[in-house]
């Protein structure tokens, strides 16, 4: 433990002594350069001191070539002179300046990898999906779908699994991506700094819908995690009114409960997302929509308009069924 | 070896010998059986502009969807398909064939030899060329257009592909592979036989050494992309299981072999074109390159280098760190041979005695600096942590663009008007020529350097539209934009090609008064390249030769090598100093590599509908006409 806390100060303090140009750069910052997690701050810090090292690079060599290029007197060539100065500018530029530059960089690459959090606290296991991401809690056990809460200020184990072909989990304002590959099992960890809702991709192509593969992180302070986990493992709400009950049954008589799994009931299809929880989640589809009440019946009827191409066929259903069916998916709290 | 004396032969009669020996058969006979690389090399140029013509075409579709947040102009598997076929067509069929075109042309004359070693094994590299292309663009008329991407990783494109989509590419890829394999043996062959005598390997062309070091490097990686699609294929086609995890295969190993090929496959497209930018920039300087030594050996340097980075594609895949940090060194490592050639450029600049700003040089000098910013965004993603934040985003897909369209776009427009002129005996116009240099320069910052923020911001690569809410829309319009100004600009210089055409201001043998044996000869060059066989004795034979390099007017004591018999000859040397060797008898023209060529496509064809009756007949056409081929052999003077 104490050895992680030193370890942890040295981060903090690459973070801040490298991250500080940011501060130059103004504030209309999104994704990798608005980090809220220790390895994106790593990341960011890297990004901005090679940025200016590269500028100034950059700089210094077009001025030179250009003034090269465009000076007007050129005195007569004494060859020996002339050697003396390729030799200058070859084993300068060529040799002498990428040296130091790479031993910098390689340095600074070590220390970088050396800085990434790899405590593992909390364990989720992520699987990916065509096109939807699956997260597993141990501690109490259950599974949720396109939404991942994670407690700030803690290290979170990600396992990642591919149930089909390669996926990549990025989450670019907390840390870098990792592939989640068929039949293995990759690592990451996430350590949120702060509380936020992040947005989470599929970094690596996985088809037709690899575009609308996305996921959302909510990181909370750890008593407010403890009471999600809570809620999140009771099972789904009973039907309350009519229309509710109307729904439920429709829900459990036609193909929806072959699919997916409300816990608590008779659904417990494994194909598509969990939906005991449903109605907390922001977005339909892992973010092809909002998760409101028009979207949500279009997506029942055919999700094939919203995100064509995903596995959900179309349901057969009547339009008199159709609302209460919604009004029961709606009151999955 | 026949030397002209003036007792017997007058030059007019060695000549008009020659023109004899070497000339192709009129007609059509004449097209399908030349074996001359000039005509190889017309056929590889406008086949390979053709190929990135399309692939441009499928770009502007692409940056059109993506122009505003949420478009609707095409639909996610259109723009898949697009997506996929932008980067087949420009690597396998753009990138790597337009290295084969100049290479062609200019190899060799610039080494002073009448033809390349292997001159039917020539063709058939562009008939392979030509015919796998028409191969994989065929899935557009049967409405299977690859779709897996154009690294096409498993297992997307085994087992979650149906259809003949992915076929189409892994076949068509183990196809054109072929024609890149036996193009760099011959590179190869050619610039140790074929080289006039006393051009060493120290006064050899710096667009021949890269063209060498290539060759071999194409040797050495090609094997690992026609294997990879191969197990595809297999994996699709027979049922084998190499990529599928469920039953023991490994989706890594594909990743593996891709790069191992897909790495250094970047300075295999990368030195040629620094090879013409090592001619071009010291002719418009009016001086030789300054240090020829140092750019030799960062080009060989290279060439051993890139074959220890191809892990650095990979470093999200779930390596273990050490494995990691081996790549990411060897990626800075790479670095100092291309940092060694931007101070040669530089040196040489600064000792110019003169600096004569054609379009040529324009081009040189805009593809220079552009590729700087590319090769410093490599260098960024070569650090890993730093690279596990933008891999696989729009910052990587800047990167590689900067490299691959500064490092060979730019320098083959440089070409262009720098060796257009010998290819078609008239001057482009330079006017023209700088206005499209300008275009085109501005579109491409305009359009990659805006998508290094996008992929900062978050974009992922290859996502068919984008919501408003994340903010990605002006930077993607910015792109667009450029999108299209780089397509005028290109436009701008085929216009260009036309208007000079029929303007046919004459070029004269060497327009540019360079240093080097290509322009020793007329523009165009004669069938046979030189009346008298070129012999060297310094490094830039045209600008300190003692006015008796050889080339075009056959003179009384030189080697005309214009046999009665109408073979055609040509020098070999030996060693590294090209000492006079013996008289090479070549292959004349020839109809075998085109049908050895039908007859491949043939075999693949069968491959691709999984029928074996029409595999067999391909195999059995392949057999025939390679012993066709080989029979000639057997004739006297029948040459390789």
């Amino acid at each position: 433990m104490g050895a992680g806390i030193r370890v942890r100060q040295r981060r903090v303090r690459l973070t801040v002594l490298l991250a500080s140009p940011a501060l130059l750069s103004g504030c209309s910052l999104s994704g990798t350069l608005a980090p809220r997690g220790i390895s994106a701050d790593v990341a960011n810090g890297m990004w901005w001191f090679m940025f200016w090292l590269s500028a100034a690079i950059f700089a210094g060599w077009a001025a030179l070539f250009f003034y090269g290029l465009l000076r007007r007197q050129r005195p007569d060539a004494d060859p020996d002179r002339e050697a003396r100065l390729h030799r200058r500018f070859i084993i300068g530029g060529g040799i002498v300046l990428p040296l130091a530059v790479f031993g910098v960089l390689f340095f600074y690459d070590l220390a970088a990898l050396n800085a990434q959090p790899d405590g593992d606290d909390v364990v989720i296991d992520a699987t990916g999906y065509q096109y939807w991401w699956e997260f597993g809690y141990t501690d109490p056990e259950f599974i949720t779908a396109n939404e991942m809460y994670i407690p700030t200020g803690t290290d979170v184990r990600v396992r990642l699994h591919a149930e089909d072909v390669i996926h990549s989990f990025w989450v670019p304002q907390l840390s870098g991506k990792r592939d989640m590959v068929p039949g293995e099992v990759n690592e990451l960890t996430l350590h949120a700094r702060e509380p936020g809702r992040y947005l989470g991709e599929c970094a690596e192509f996985c088809g037709l819908q690899h575009t609308h593969m996305r996921f959302e992180v909510f990181a909370v302070p750890p008593d407010e995690y403890t009471a999600w986990l809570e809620r999140m493992s009771q099972p789904a709400a009973e039907p309350q009114t009519a229309a509710e009950q109307a729904g439920f049954d429709a829900f459990m008589g036609s193909s929806c409960a072959s699919c997916h799994t409300i816990r608590g009931t008779p659904a417990n299809g494994r194909e598509g997302p969990e939906l005991t929880h449903f109605a907390a989640r922001r977005l339909l589809g892992a973010g092809a929509a909002p998760n409101d009440r028009g979207h949500l019946s279009g997506w029942v009827v055919n999700a094939q308009n919203l995100k064509p191409g995903n596995p959900m066929p179309p349901v057969e259903i009547n339009a008199a069924g159709l609302p209460d069916l919604v009004t029961y998916l709606e009151s999955l709290e | 070896m026949s030397i002209l004396r003036p007792d017997t032969d007058s030059p007019e009669q060695v000549k008009r010998r020659l023109e004899r020996t070497w000339s192709d058969p009129a007609g059509t006979p004449g097209f399908f059986s030349s074996v001359d690389h000039k005509r190889v090399a017309h056929r590889y140029l406008v086949t390979s502009f053709a190929f990135f013509l399309l692939g441009g075409i499928q770009a502007l579709l692409m940056r059109t969807q993506l122009i505003v947040p949420d478009a609707n102009v095409m639909s996610a598997d259109f723009y898949n398909r697009m997506m996929t076929m932008h980067g087949t067509t420009m690597f396998f069929l753009f990138l790597v064939t337009i290295i084969s075109a100049w290479g062609n042309y200019i190899l060799p004359l610039a080494i002073g030899s009448r033809d390349m070693a292997y001159p039917k094994l020539n063709m058939f590299s562009y008939w392979v060329f030509l015919f796998a292309g028409v191969f994989l663009y065929s899935s557009f008329f049967v409405g299977a257009i690859p779709d897996g991407g154009w690294f096409a990783y498993v297992p997307l494109t085994t087992d979650y592909s149906g259809g003949l989509a992915m076929d189409f590419w892994a076949l068509g890829v183990v196809f054109v592979g072929i024609s890149s394999t036996v193009g760099a043996i011959n590179f190869i062959v050619t610039t140790f036989k074929m080289r006039a005598p006393g051009m060493s390997m120290s006064r050899l062309p710096m667009v021949v050494w890269s063209t060498l070091t290539t060759s071999f490097m194409i040797l050495l990686s090609f094997p690992a992309i026609t294997l990879a699609p191969l197990m595809m294929a297999f994996d699709r086609i027979i049922g084998t299981h190499f990529f599928d995890p469920a039953l023991g295969g490994d989706a890594v190993l594909y990743q593996h072999l891709f790069w191992f090929w897909g790495h250094p496959v970047v300075y295999i497209v990368f030195l040629p074109p620094l090879g013409w930018l090592y001619m071009i920039i010291p002719t418009f300087c009016r001086r030789p390159l300054a240090g020829y030594t140092w750019a030799v050996a960062g080009t060989v340097a290279t060439g051993f280098i890139s074959f220890g980075v191809w892990a650095h594609h990979m470093f999200s895949v779930g390596m273990p760190d050490v494995t990691s940090s081996f790549f990411s060194v060897a990626s800075l490592g790479v670095s100092f041979p291309t940092a060694v050639a931007f101070f040669v450029f530089t040196a040489t600049v600064w000792t110019a005695r003169r600096v004569e700003w054609t379009a040529s040089m324009l081009w040189a000098v805009g593809a220079l600096v552009s590729f700087v910013i590319g090769g410093i965004s490599g260098v960024m993603v070569g650090l890993i942590p730093f690279d596990w934040q933008v891999h696989d985003t729009y910052f990587v897909v800047a990167h590689l663009h900067y490299v691959l369209v500064a490092g060979n776009v730019l320098p083959m427009f440089a070409a262009f008007y720098y060796w257009l002129p010998k290819i078609t005996g008239w001057m482009l116009d330079e006017r023209l020529g700088k206005i499209s240099f300008w275009v085109t320069l501005v579109g491409l910052h305009l359009i990659f350097f805006p998508q290094h923020w996008l992929g900062l911001a978050g974009m992922p690569r290859r996502i068919y539209t984008y919501p408003e809410e994340f903010g990605w829309g002006s930077a993607n319009l910015t792109s667009s934009i450029g999108a299209y100004l780089f397509a005028i600009g290109v436009a701008i210089s085929i216009v260009n090609f036309f208007w000079s055409r029929a303007r046919n201001v004459p070029a004269g043998p060497n327009p540019w008064n360079a240093g080097s044996l290509e322009w020793a000869t007329t523009s165009p060059p004669q069938p046979y390249n030189f009346a008298q066989m070129p012999v060297v004795r310094s490094r830039n034979p045209l600008w300190d030769g003692d006015g008796d390099v050889g080339g075009i007017e056959p003179r009384s004591g030189g080697i005309v090598l214009a046999p009665e018999e109408h073979h055609h000859e040509t020098l070999e040397t030996v060693g590294l100093d090209a000492n006079y060797g013996s008289v090479l008898t070549m292959a004349g023209p020839s109809t075998w590599p085109f049908w050895t060529s039908a007859s491949l496509f043939l075999f693949f064809f069968g491959c691709l509908i999984r029928n074996g009756i029409t595999v067999g007949l391909g195999t059995a056409a392949i057999v025939v006409t390679l012993i066709g081929w080989h029979a000639g052999h057997l004739r006297p003077g029948g040459g390789h």
